[in-house]
């Protein structure tokens, strides 16, 4: 089993990191899926995006159209009363050096306890990010896509909710708002719990 | 001795510094630690830190409710707001 963590402010590259991932897991593993967020632009929220632009769909290198395969959470945080025109700006994401590491690690490890996971990779940036940037790469790989689809997702899910990181929205002409996780986001990783009861 | 108390995201930009060397007696744990805080920040800074959403961590470990820690020379105190990643 084999696990990179990495916490950077400089872009990643999908395709090279999956390649990387594919050498390693030789043909040990049966299937591979990934996520990447990206920073959306909220003064767009209310469009109902194109299946080209929705954020987040897994890919996956085995029977992308399996069932299960889903949407994944969005980056957005609609706010009352928010005029649309009020646009993102950028995102500043802040961590704590080895604390955010070790949480992560923790994340990783109760998704090896479940799934047969060969290989995982989460690369998360911080800093100032823009409207369209990448901000976090998940790759799973497992035997079977049953295991890489839910290992990816519900490391994804605890991201949102459990990794020491704080994200700042900054806004034009506004000192910007410290995002929190949403209703959504807890539902999300507290419906992992209510599988295991 | 002295611990190193740590501010992040808006608990920094509240105590607008991003961490302060405490003077700690022998034997003193997380309650002496804020009363310590006290004296030196503002009613409004206090308040965030002692937010009941607020966590803290000792040597990037949490801390949980309930929880009593003595602390010691060159321990790093962290108050952190509620965390989101992705």
């Amino acid at each position: 089993m084999a696990v990179c963590i990495r916490i950077q402010e400089e872009d990643f590259s999908l395709a090279r990191e999956w390649e990387a991932l594919r050498q390693r897991v030789g043909g040990t593993s049966g299937a591979i899926v990934a996520f990447a967020g990206l920073v959306r632009d909220h003064a767009r929220v209310g469009e109902e995006p194109s299946a080209g632009e929705r954020e987040g769909e897994p890919l996956a290198k085995e029977e992308p159209s399996a069932p299960g395969a889903r949407g994944c959470p969005s980056q957005e945080r609609v706010r009352e009363g928010e005029p649309l025109a009020s646009k993102v700006s950028g995102l500043f994401l802040e961590h704590y050096p080895r604390m955010t590491e070790s949480s992560i690690q923790r994340i990783i490890d109760e998704a090896r306890g479940r799934w047969p996971l060969q290989d995982v990779v989460v690369i998360h940036r911080v800093g100032e990010l823009e409207p369209g940037d990448q901000i976090v790469l998940v790759l799973a790989a497992s035997t079977h896509r049953g295991g890489a689809f839910a290992g990816c997702e519900f490391i994804m899910d605890m991201l949102k909710t459990k990794a020491v990181f704080w994200k700042k929205e900054t806004r034009v002409g506004s000192e910007g708002t410290w995002i929190r996780s949403t209703g959504d986001d807890f539902e999300r990783a507290k419906h992992w719990q209510d599988e295991d009861a | 001795m002295k611990v190193r108390a740590f501010f992040f995201a808006s608990l920094r930009e509240a105590v607008e510094t991003e961490f302060l060397d405490v003077e700690m007696g022998d034997g003193e744990g997380l309650p002496d630690l804020r009363q310590r805080l006290a004296a030196c920040l503002g009613a409004d800074q206090m308040a965030a830190l002692d937010a009941p959403e607020v966590r803290v961590a000792i040597n990037r470990r949490l801390v949980h409710d309930g929880e009593e820690s003595v602390l010691v020379a060159g321990d790093e105190v962290a108050f952190m707001p509620p965390v989101t990643g992705g």
